[in-house]
């Protein structure tokens, strides 16, 4: 029998653009060579530092706080206390209320003042003259606490009696999702066969290269100006701007250039409003480099998943379950909550199974807050759906990638819906076959056959990741749409200035690429202005993969309103009708054949008008807002279906591993992926996501993970003691592309920054599992580290 | 950011280095500034003065009555690229081209700093003491030197006293052959587990052999195997690995427990990279 059926393929797609080109970044070159300025290089005159106290306990009261040696210290300017701080500024306000769909919230200022709820919480704040001059003086602040009872685990907090971890709540549970269609218990009755099985997945972080940073001033006109390390500069401002009670119009954010974001720099951080108060209450800038073991505090992804499966005897799935368990921390505002519910969303993954009920439960404990993480929930549905499909390969006798094929959406079903989705465009079936044909499939399970004959522990896996991407919730600032402008100026260079920000990703490059297509110029001529509140259309930043997607179809929509004008008066000047002027690369055609440049053009326009009644007195620019409206619904329709993500990436992956069976370290031989990510505006930006994608879901597979204390304090709080992968662990990673272009998205596109983390994770944890099977050995619990394999092994896991 | 106003001092010998650890309030030593200058950066270690070594001329590496006097300032590069280290004592180069943290860290970090701050999971602990290192210390009343069996104590402990300056360490040369592995979790992890193993033939013309593990106990675990070397052949046959497993559980007191692994994990394993090391000895002594 083969092992792979031919796949159903569906209509033949287009890819491409007209802005489609492998064009190295323009920022690279600086980037590269260390000329790339970040906040820190910022250079303000009179600048003062900021340090942060921060609770030493889990969970206590706070009693006393004495800062009088603090504020005596050298070069301190001044001591501020929760208790201060809450007299001048409101509280942050939630990215998504928990509150406003039911559940439990609570009211977190920027400064701590009564109860504390994990270690590292801040609780005073100390700003000098000098940084060290602040650390030193925070050291000085002596605060008198009273301790609680601590809960640092979701299953232990989710006990009848266990410890408030915030005493004002009734109980550890924030909120719960559902989803569901069909009825799983008659599917699971009549089933011929069921199977149950779990995954943890471990606590673990985005670890951008730079960390956050706030340099604040108010340079005295009222106006408060941040620059800032994030990812959503409008919506920080509207927060700080109701923090402070003044207008938005009174407060500018910039965010520079970022070195890597994940998540990690969405807003709503207590150090961001902190940090503007200082510089108000001391009248300096303030500038806060947030320190690594303090980046490293934030968490995400610890999700268990229990999860039932019922299916047929050929491997068809017939029906899943699944409860999530999310252990997010003490309840922060920030967007981390939101996982919980996209975990759930996700589910049931890219395949076709029309009975499923699953529920996400939200706990918080007292460890330090989520907040977004790459992935978004999604990276740890898919590791517990594709952990679920080996399994029925492996009751069934089945190999892993038939019983795939065998469940994947057909093509020809797309749109396909599901009760909480809208997947807009697929090929699924082609893509696994070309993940398992890049990587030689059956002559990789042969070889680790060979290999078993002679004792080793080899084993291959195969995973396939669905990306929701795009995501649009009502309730917050980080919408579903963004705002682009096009701005031609006299002599011919085009400016871009759009809501959407760059992580630093390099999408300004992609975004020019569409601009400079659309209007038929040179991509060196067009500039892209991104981050600054005061230049910069109204905009949700970056997340969500929304960058070419949004300000690629608002920059399009722009580029045509300007490309309009100019083919217009260039008919107008020309004296042909507008249909006959063709410009491309900076040059504008009549049927008599080159006639002027862009620039010649430009300038015609600017300076005859009016005086030349023919031509129009409007600027050369256009502003246009763009959202792929026709896969997004927020009211349920007849049936209870929304859809929140109006595209959906996808990819296979294949990777061989080995396990030595005396220590339990897991090597990666091989790895090979397959993404479908709709049209590519630039497939050089698209390889470095998809890699860096992959590379951080083998961290989270292997050894990525925020670990604790007994009292709940990190201790996991550099990069020798949370090990990120470097590039001499790594196999070289293939990687090929296909294309189905988004019905929905102006340009085809489906989004391509999160793409490739899950699908990593679970393909490893699929290929570790094989590679165990020989010693009919399961392992669970996430990272695949050589302790935890080296437990499973000796049967310590169970 | 370091917190205090530290004064400065770059001693140009040894003698005025230990005139100013026996003077100074609370002096900070700085060999490479690897591992006390991001500990100062965190807090973790405060002081008045830093006293760095740079310039105290103790980098030397020679041979010195019949041994290697590896200067306690010599860094990883320097061991690397002195032809005296590598006929002297091979396993030198061997552990230090493995030093985690690349060019950056080998051009800057110590032997001797590795050695005072006695990390049980780092690489020279185990190094040292199957070598049967003599250290070299002094201070401000001469000089004394302590062997590697007393010189480790604890877990970032060691025997060197607060006004003590190590100098450097004798090294036994020409073994007959030598075994280091190094097993971490990933490429920039901590060793879990380090063994080296090292077979030489004393003055009395015996061969003998001895296994050291490092980071599996607060301190280096040495296992004499001296009875598995076939005399006659100058070759040493390793132990099965449970017969190993025993031999070091009769010397293992304690496990070691960091961030990266748990004691009984490194228990669990220190046969398997004991028997991987006296492979890899055995290798190179055939």
């Amino acid at each position: 029998m083969a092992l792979v059926e031919p796949p159903s393929r569906g209509a033949r797609p287009t890819p491409g653009h007209a802005a489609s080109a492998a064009r190295r970044r323009s920022d690279g070159d600086l980037i590269i060579t260390g000329r790339g300025n970040y906040l820190d290089d910022i250079r303000t005159s009179g600048v003062t530092h900021a340090a942060f106290v921060r609770s030493p306990h889990a969970h206590a009261l706070i009693l006393s706080i004495d800062v009088s040696e603090a504020q005596a210290a050298p070069g301190v300017l001044r001591v501020l206390t929760g208790e201060e701080a809450a007299r001048h500024i409101g509280p942050i306000p939630h990215h998504s209320d928990p509150g406003d769909a039911g559940g439990q919230t609570r009211r977190v200022e920027c400064l701590t003042s009564s109860e504390v709820t994990y270690v590292g919480e801040p609780v005073v704040a100390v700003v000098a003259e000098e940084l060290n001059e602040a650390e030193a003086a925070a050291d000085l602040v002596k605060i008198e606490y009273e301790l609680l009872p601590a809960v640092l685990d979701a299953r232990t907090a989710m006990a009848p009696d266990a410890p408030l971890s915030y005493t004002a709540w009734k109980n550890n549970e924030v909120q719960r999702t559902r989803f569901g269609e069909g009825d799983v218990d008659a599917v699971f009755a009549s089933a011929p066969h069921t199977a149950t099985d779990w995954v943890q997945m471990q606590r673990y972080q985005t670890t951008p290269l730079e960390p956050r940073g706030y340099l604040a001033e108010w340079p005295g006109d009222g106006r408060l100006v941040l620059h800032a390390t994030t990812q959503l500069p409008h919506p920080l401002r509207s927060a700080l701007a109701g923090m402070f009670s003044i207008p938005e119009s009174d407060v500018r954010v910039v965010a520079p250039r970022l070195g890597g974001a994940f998540g990690h720099k969405f807003p709503n951080y207590p150090e961001e409003g902190a940090v503007c108060l200082l510089s108000r209450l001391v009248g300096a800038p303030v500038k806060w480099i947030e320190r690594r073991q303090d980046a490293m505090l934030v968490g995400a992804r610890e999700m268990s998943h229990r999860i039932g499966v019922a299916y047929d005897d050929d491997g068809v799935i017939l029906g899943i379950t699944d409860t999530i368990v999310c252990d997010t921390g003490a309840l922060g505002v920030a967007t981390g909550l939101g996982m919980t519910f996209v975990a759930a969303m996700t589910f049931p993954g890219p395949y076709r199974i029309r009975t499923y009920s699953v529920e996400s439960i939200a706990v918080a404990t007292n460890k330090p807050p989520w907040n977004g993480a790459r992935g978004f929930g999604k990276e740890s549905t898919c590791v517990a759906i594709e952990r679920v499909v080996d399994l029925v390969a492996q009751r069934r006798g089945l190999d892993p990638a038939l019983v795939r094929h065998r469940n994947l959406i057909p093509s020809g079903e797309f749109p396909y819906w599901t009760v909480a989705k809208r997947i807009d465009s697929g090929d699924y079936h082609t893509v696994l076959t070309k993940a398992l044909e890049l990587s030689g499939y059956e002559r990789l399970c042969e070889r680790r056959d060979e290999a078993r004959r002679s004792g080793r522990l080899v084993g291959v896996g195969v995973a396939y990741e669905l990306t929701p991407e795009g995501a649009d919730f009502a309730g917050n600032l980080a919408r579903g749409m963004d705002t682009t402008t096009v701005r031609v100026s006299p002599r011919g260079a085009v400016t871009v200035l759009t809501g959407v920000t760059s992580p630093g990703t390099g999408n300004e490059t992609g975004i020019a690429q569409v601009v400079a297509a659309e209007l038929g110029v040179a991509v060196g001529s067009v500039r892209v202005i991104q981050g600054d509140t005061d230049t910069s259309p109204h905009g949700s930043g970056n997340g969500s993969s929304r960058g070419l997607n949004l300000a690629g179809g608002a920059g399009a929509l722009a580029a045509r309103d300007v490309k309009a004008r100019l083919v217009g008066d260039a008919g107008l000047i020309l004296g042909v009708p507008p249909e006959a002027i063709t410009i491309t690369a900076g040059a504008v055609y009549s049927p008599r054949g080159y006639e002027m440049s862009v620039s010649d053009l430009t300038w015609q326009i600017y300076t005859t008008c009016l005086a030349d009644p023919r031509i129009s007195y409007e600027a050369l620019e256009s502003t246009r807002t763009y959202t792929p409206a026709g896969n997004l619904q927020h009211v349920p329709d007849e049936l209870g279906r929304v859809t929140n993500y109006p595209t959906h990436s996808n990819s296979a992956h294949v990777c061989e591993v080995e396990v030595d069976a005396e220590t339990g370290l897991v090597r990666l031989l091989g790895y090979w992926a397959v993404d479908d990510c709709g049209v590519i505006i630039n497939p050089l930006l698209v390889r470095s996501q998809l890699l860096g994608a992959i590379v951080m879901g083998i961290g989270g597979a292997l050894t990525e993970h925020s670990t604790f204390s007994a009292s709940g304090a990190l201790t996991s709080t550099s990069f020798k003691t949370y090990l990120l992968q470097r590039a001499p662990d790594l196999p070289t990673i293939h990687l090929a592309h296909h294309c189905t272009p988004s019905p929905f998205t102006l340009l085809g596109t489906k989004g391509a920054g999160e793409g490739g983390l899950g699908g990593a994770s679970a393909v490893l944890n699929n290929a570790v599992n094989d590679a165990l099977s020989p010693l009919g050995v399961r392992i669970h619990r996430l990272p695949l580290s050589a302790p935890n394999v080296h437990a499973a092994i000796n049967g310590a896991l169970s | 950011m370091i917190r205090d106003r530290l004064r400065y001092h770059a001693p140009s010998d040894v003698k005025t280095a230990c005139e100013l650890l026996s003077t100074l309030p609370s002096p900070l030593v700085i060999g490479g500034g690897t591992i006390v200058t991001p500990r100062m950066n965190r807090g973790e270690q405060r002081g008045t003065d830093a006293v760095h070594l740079s310039r105290a001329g103790m980098d030397g590496i020679e041979l010195k009555n019949g041994k290697l006097r590896l200067g306690a300032t010599s860094t990883y590069t320097q061991v690397l690229g002195s032809d005296v280290a590598r006929n002297a004592v091979p396993i030198l180069r061997t552990v230090s081209n493995g030093i985690t943290g690349g060019r950056q860290l080998r051009n800057q970090a110590t032997v001797g700093g590795a050695a005072s701050y006695a990390n049980p999971a780092s690489d020279m602990p185990a190094v040292l003491a199957v070598l049967q290192a003599e250290f070299v210390v002094a201070n401000t009343d001469g000089y004394r030197s302590i062997p590697a069996s007393d010189y480790f104590q604890g877990p970032f402990r060691t025997a060197l006293r607060p006004r003590d300056l190590l100098v450097g360490m004798d090294l036994p040369t020409h073994d007959l052959a030598h075994g280091y592995v190094k097993f971490k979790l990933s490429e920039s992890s901590w060793p879990i587990v380090t063994g080296a193993a090292r077979i030489w033939r004393d003055t009395s013309g015996r061969v003998r052999a001895h296994l050291a593990l490092g980071a599996v106990a607060p301190t280096p675990v040495v296992v004499d195997l001296t009875e598995f070397v076939n005399q006659s052949a100058a070759q040493l046959v390793p132990p099965a690995k449970e017969e190993l497993a025993d031999l070091i559980d009769t010397r293992l007191g304690d496990t070691w427990t960091d961030e990266l692994a748990p004691g009984d994990y490194r228990r669990a394993i220190a046969a398997t990279i004991g028997i991987r090391t006296l492979n890899k000895l055995n290798k190179e002594a055939s």
